[in-house]
């Protein structure tokens, strides 16, 4: 299930049996113009990875370090430049726009910012099926999946025709995930998804995840900056700096004896919350 | 390549492309200049095949294309059959009177919108403010011609200006502070009506930019550790406000050339306007290639400069910032 | 108050509210009363929407239109604040009492170089010529934490990293030596090992230059080690105060309680099993409760909890709690 440090070039068939998604030699980069010269930046300089199915592999690491726009090309938002990003047989990022359609329902993303990802001039239900209208499903169909997507989610199906506004950021974040699920997706990319939600509500999102990952085998790709959700959620840790992975184990392996530098860094600040709060209430760690 | 060069190069290409565009669709264009003169029985046609030759009308549209192209690169830009001339020292004469008027309605438009906008901006919901938004409302849905008209009419009527040409038909006689005396009185009407129907987009704009940056965090910071109204105003907002402002102003160097000839051939201003117009009635042709490649010239050029001024004025296009990856 | 000197700031009964468009009221701050003590780090704890936003623009007057202070007094050595013209506010905001905004990203201005923006705070509020400003600013941005301050004076805020702008905001904050500090959600926006610097950055401002501090956060986690005094607030009003020791070894308040479990239990847990969390939600302001705020999410609620708000009982010496478990 684990691969480790990224530098051969992989065998174009999976190489692990269970693997669900396997990223392979990933690039990308971006073109930043100025008035003189233009500058390359690559934010992605070759990265390999393998989840397997219903598990979680969590990409950690700083602002800039490339993790986002991983997620980005995995979520099929973005082309990448090289690599291969296989789904079973198929490497999805070789194929076509109109070949790729169908496997947009197997890949979905949940972004940081509910606020922001959904429109504001939706209502709840509008919000939740759109994916659904995109997809062309009949209107019966949809208004079954949003129920069932929004009591999954946790939410009461009497408030959907309320614009997304009057939600709070909480909920607002079900309905997202709850928007994710109506394709019945394989894989979802939460891209920060519990940033920024308070502690409480980060913890019921949370639940809700790993539940859902329970109850229809879900795998997921976590992008995280917040190693105490990273070490709860994910059953593998992959630590990102400039634009490659440096370090990647399971998650005891890489709590407990970190071996690069920057996942000392990372990992290391939250034992140091900890340990200052577990020094005054007398906790034990 | 870098950004200067690109857009260079793309400028060319683009005139080159227009002045395709211009003989096509002059050669397109139905009737030529001596159509007149066939009709009258006393011109033979031989006369008028010999008139047609000199002026090389007689050649494929390529050759006269590639001929002209050649010319163009000298500063040539060919002879115009109506006045029996060259073009371009033509053009040059008309186009100085159009930018008289052009740079001094510009100065006028901006030296008042500006501060207006960032008036009405500053004190938002106020009277001025108010004011401002209907009377530019107003101006703005009013079509142009009819304003011209309008203004016309009543300087005509009440004597305000003279009406009609840029001097006055005893120009030659008078000293040289009334010959500028003259000049100006004439020139009154033509600026005032482009005055009024330029500054009305501009001031919205204007406000409507400094509105956005007045509300946005960083100026909240800065008013929130202590930094007075006016300070802020103009140090930390009118920069960022600037940028979509300088691109108006781009468009309004861009129009510098174009953007009068409804007002030059209302007030009949010796201006390029009414000159292109007369030509493309007669078709005069290279008097009317000449002046379209004039004004794209101008349009391309004053882009150009606005771009610069972007680069100059904000750092964040100067250095080539993008979001976080 | 742990008695470290005089009181510095005094919330006296205040109560904010907020004027919707179609005029309905929603309270933000309801009959809140604090004290900051000079040179004191006092925490608000709480969760978004429960008003210690609200609070902070509060001290500084910077409230949004449509908000108004409807009731109380805030008090900045002994002046009441709520009743100074904006003049005599302007200049105490940024010279006594700042503020480190929440959002790095937005909070700088995108075309004036840092160096100057720290600047202009200088020069609104104290005498100096230009060299002696960029000389003082050199020396803040030393002070902050940057090894070369003269590169970093010249830059743009999207040449730097959040972290790097975060304290671009600090030294504008700490520039003439405020005697009050605030910050709201300092942390929030950054990546976890920024968290630690910029807490070890303003316990050394305090140590250093004897500055006030009022902290905002919903992590417990960030309070230890650094805070002396804590306020727990929970929509619109404080539930519990005391010292940060007392209350993270020992919380009175059912949701204090539930806090600083969650916190506890947030790093060494096996994976895949669940995360704490308290049940529901805050309520909405606009429809609070009769009764205690916290009772439909309280695992401890009692009858008396729903008739009427519970007044503050003081179980222990300087533990003031409101809630019913403590008094009738």
């Amino acid at each position: 299930m684990v691969s480790n440090f990224p530098t051969r070039p992989m065998s174009p068939e999976p190489e692990s049996q269970n693997a669900f998604l396997r990223v392979s030699g990933l690039a990308k980069r971006y073109v930043r113009g100025g008035l003189w010269r233009e500058r390359v930046v690559e934010a992605v300089r070759g990265v390999d990875f393998e989840i397997a199915a219903g598990r979680t592999l969590a990409l950690v690491g700083e602002s800039g370090s490339g993790k986002s726009t991983v997620a980005r090309c995995v979520a099929l938002l973005e082309k990448s430049d090289a690599g291969q990003i296989w789904i079973g047989d198929t490497d999805i990022a070789s194929l076509s726009l109109s070949a790729l359609l169908p496997w947009r329902t197997q890949v979905q993303m949940v972004f940081q910012d509910a606020v922001t990802s959904m429109n504001p001039r939706f209502t709840a239900a509008e919000a939740v099926e759109e994916p659904l209208l995109i997809m062309g499903k009949d209107e019966a169909l949809r208004r079954e999946t949003v129920r069932s997507s929004v009591n999954e989610v946790g939410l009461s199906v009497d408030g959907i025709e309320r614009s997304v506004m009057q939600f709070s950021g909480g909920q607002r974040q079900r309905l997202a995930i709850a928007r994710a699920l109506t394709v019945r997706p394989k894989l979802l990319v939460l891209d920060e998804a519990l940033t920024g939600l308070d502690l409480s509500t980060q913890g019921q999102i949370a639940n809700l995840l790993l539940d859902l990952q329970a109850a229809h085998s879900l795998t997921y790709l976590l992008i995280s900056h917040d190693p105490a959700v990273v070490g709860r959620m994910a059953d593998v840790i992959a630590v990102m700096a400039g634009g490659r992975i440096v370090e990647m184990g399971s998650t005891a392996e890489m709590m407990t004896a970190p071996k690069h530098e920057e996942t000392i860094r990372l990992l290391r600040s939250a034992r140091a919350a900890q340990t200052n709060l577990a020094a005054i209430t007398g906790a034990s760690l | 390549m870098s950004y200067l060069v690109r857009r260079l190069v793309r400028g060319i290409l683009l005139l080159a492309g227009v002045s395709v565009l211009c003989f096509l669709f002059t050669e397109m264009a139905p009737g030529s200049f001596f159509d007149e003169m066939r009709v009258n029985p006393q011109i033979s046609p031989e006369t008028i095949a010999g008139l047609r030759a000199q002026h090389g009308l007689d050649q494929p549209l390529v050759v006269r294309y590639g001929r002209w192209v050649k010319s163009a690169l000298h500063a040539d830009l060919g002879y115009s059959i109506a006045y029996n001339t060259p073009v371009a020292p033509l053009l040059w004469s008309r186009a100085k009177n159009t930018l008289l008027l052009t740079l001094t309605a510009m100065v006028l438009t901006w030296g008042i919108s500006l501060p207006l906008g960032l008036w009405a901006a500053a004190k938002r919901g106020g009277v001025l403010d108010r004011a401002i938004t209907v009377i530019s409302s107003l101006l703005i849905a009013v079509p142009e011609i009819v304003i011209a008209l309008a203004l016309l009419a009543t300087a005509a009527r009440w004597r305000l200006t003279p009406v009609g040409g840029m001097v006055s038909s005893n120009f030659e006689e008078l000293s040289g502070w009334e010959q500028f005396r003259d000049v100006v009185a004439h020139l009154t009407l033509p600026v005032v009506i482009l005055v009024l129907c330029e500054s009305a987009v501009i001031v919205r704009h204007v406000r409507a930019s400094v509105l956005e940056v007045l509300g946005a965090s960083y100026v909240q910071t800065a008013r929130g550790l202590g930094i007075s109204r006016g300070r802020l105003l103009f140090r930390h907002v009118l920069p960022v406000a600037a940028n979509p402002a300088i691109s108006l102003f781009g468009f309004s160097l861009a129009g510098l050339i174009s953007g009068s000839m409804l007002v030059e051939v209302i007030c009949g201003w010796p201006g390029l306007g009414p000159l292109v117009l007369d030509a493309t009635f007669s078709r005069d042709l290279y008097v009317v290639i000449g002046g379209i490649m004039f004004s794209a010239l101008f349009m391309l050029g004053g882009n150009m400069v606005a771009d610069i001024m972007l680069m100059v004025s904000d750092p964040r296009i100067r250095t080539g910032a993008a979001d976080a990856g | 108050m742990d008695g470290t000197g005089k009181v510095l700031v005094a919330v006296r009964g205040l109560s904010v509210a907020y004027t919707l468009a179609n005029g309905s009221r929603i309270p933000a701050v309801d009959d809140l009363s604090l004290a900051i003590g000079s040179e004191e780090i006092v925490g608000i704890l709480g969760e978004s929407g429960c008003g210690k936003s609200t609070l902070a623009n509060a001290l500084l007057r910077l409230l949004p239109a449509g908000a108004v202070c409807e009731q109380g007094e805030i008090l900045f050595r002994g002046r009441n604040l709520l009743r100074m013209s904006e003049r005599e506010l302007r200049a105490i905001r940024g010279r006594e009492v700042t503020f480190v905004p929440q959002d790095p990203a937005l909070s700088l201005n995108p075309v004036l170089s840092v160096g100057s923006q720290v600047a202009e705070i200088l020069r609104a509020h104290l005498p100096l010529g230009r060299k002696q400003r960029r000389a003082r600013v050199l020396e803040l941005l030393g002070e902050v934490g940057f090894v070369r301050p003269e590169e970093i004076y010249d830059a743009y805020p999207h040449q730097l990293s959040g972290g790097q702008r975060q304290r671009i905001a600090i030294a504008q904050a700490v520039a003439c030596r405020p005697a009050l500090l605030i910050a709201d959600e300092p942390t929030s926006k950054l990546d976890a090992p920024l968290q630690e610097e910029i807490v070890a950055l303003l316990a050394q401002i305090r140590r250093k230059h004897g500055t006030a501090i009022l902290v905002i956060s919903h992590d417990p986690a960030m309070f230890a080690g650094f805070i002396d005094r804590i306020a727990v607030m929970y929509a619109g009003k404080i539930v519990e105060i005391g010292n940060t020791a007392q209350i993270l070894r020992q919380p009175l308040h059912p949701y204090t309680q539930a806090l600083v479990e969650m916190a506890k239990s947030a790093v060494g847990a096996p994976v895949r099993t669940h995360f704490a969390s308290i049940e529901g939600e805050s309520p909405n302001p606009a429809a609070f409760p009769v009764g205690c705020r916290f009772e439909p999410r309280c695992r401890e609620r009692m009858e008396i909890c729903v008739q009427r708000y519970p007044p503050s009982f003081v179980p222990m010496p300087a533990r003031p709690v409101s809630c019913f478990k403590y008094g009738e």
